[in-house]
């Protein structure tokens, strides 16, 4: 039996599928002009599926690379983090100050997915920070609960909740007590986890350099 | 040889090597249904011309890489690329249609680099699209990021 289309209906459709083929390929300060297009536009741009593939065609992408410089001025107490494009093709002035509104010098701790994980300490209080140069969004953290002098950070994406975690690495405490925690953006609050199994010490130590993502996989960090 | 007919009633040969490069025709192939001619009711001749210069140039791009002849490929695409923005649309709906991936790819991104810069309003325009948010809406938008509006590069021409 022949199926038949209705010829406008399959039209539309194509159109939906090649308009996304397209963005997929615009940076981010296009699509963030175009979500005033029209309502469709707007769905499809904010959509989580495409944000996926615009981040997944982005990372290919020579001219989306952007490279994060952190200024520090000892003398002032004062730091400045600046985002800039990796290809010399791009124009200077797309050069991203974080506008920031931490107290103390930040200091970008780690990335993933084109966002920085950022911290501020004056010595009492310590601040955490989220940055999207890209959309120029920022937002504020909130705190751990078990706020300790040295901990290590990483961030992750979580594919089975669709959404971002940080883990906080204790590495300071030798005794039983291990405060490591993850915070998941979409809850908004750290939750402790599993004390013994995720002693980390002596690992993470020996990669004193270690910026590298860690993988999340089946819900854990690897 | 495969003979494609385009909505305009003309036929094309073209080589079997060059047309398998879209993957509608070559599972219609492989099913044995091209056994005649193959009807394409949603290209005209014009644009099914374009394509099958793409196809029959694209033809060896396996043997490219060894022949040093990257670069001449390099070269064709750029200009072949460079036509009309209505143009370039119907070579990407019936790149789309034929489901040729390298095709799709390089006229998607010609037309990206088309939009990239261009105003909300133009774009609406070279894409026929009616604008269905409300003034409200609009301008939250553009509360959110201001920035994504301003700027000596956006383009509010129509090309």
């Amino acid at each position: 039996m022949d199926i038949v289309h209705p010829p406008q209906a399959m039209e539309i459709h194509f159109q939906e599928e090649i308009i996304m083929d397209i963005l997929t390929k615009l940076p981010v300060f296009s699509l963030l002009r175009y979500k005033c297009v029209s309502k469709f536009w707007k769905t499809l741009i904010c959509d989580p599926y495409f944000k996926g593939k615009h981040l997944n065609y982005a990372k290919d992408d020579p001219d989306s690379q952007k490279l994060l410089i952190c200024h520090i001025y000892p003398k002032e107490r004062i730091s400045s983090i600046y985002s800039c494009p990796l290809s010399p093709v791009q124009l200077p002035e797309d050069v991203q100050k974080l506008d920031c509104s931490l107290n103390a010098r930040p200091f970008a701790d780690c990335c993933c997915d084109g966002l920085v994980f950022l911290f501020a300490s004056d010595g009492l209080n310590k601040q955490y920070m989220l940055w999207n140069p890209s959309t120029r969004e920022s937002i504020v953290l909130p705190r751990p609960e078990f706020s300790l002098s040295c901990c290590m950070y990483r961030l992750a994406y979580d594919a089975a909740s669709y959404d971002y975690k940080i883990l906080k690495i204790d590495v300071t405490s030798v005794g039983p007590e291990v405060f490591n925690e993850i915070l998941a953006l979409k809850s908004g609050s750290w939750k402790r986890v599993g004390k013994p199994s995720f002693r980390v010490l002596p690992v993470s130590c020996g990669v004193p350099s270690g910026r590298d993502c860690l993988a999340f996989v089946h819900g854990t960090f690897h | 040889m495969v003979k494609l007919k385009s909505n305009d009633d003309k036929e094309f040969e073209v080589e079997e090597a060059a047309v398998i490069q879209s993957e509608m025709i070559k599972n219609m192939i492989e099913d044995g249904c091209a056994t005649s001619v193959i009807p394409l009711p949603n290209i005209d001749s014009k644009t099914l011309i374009k394509v099958i210069e793409y196809l029959n140039k694209h033809i060896n791009m396996g043997k490219a890489a060894e022949t040093g002849e990257e670069d001449d490929l390099k070269e064709f695409d750029e200009q072949f690329v460079n036509m009309g923005w209505e143009e370039l649309f119907d070579v990407i709906m019936a790149a789309n249609y034929l489901n040729i991936h390298e095709l799709m790819e390089l006229c998607c991104q010609s037309a990206a680099d088309r939009l990239k810069n261009k105003s909300v309003r133009a774009v609406r325009e070279m894409l026929k699209i009616t604008n269905d948010l409300t003034e409200e809406e609009e301008q939250e938008i553009i509360n959110d990021a201001p920035w994504a509006f301003e700027g000596p590069e956006i383009d509010d021409t129509v090309n």
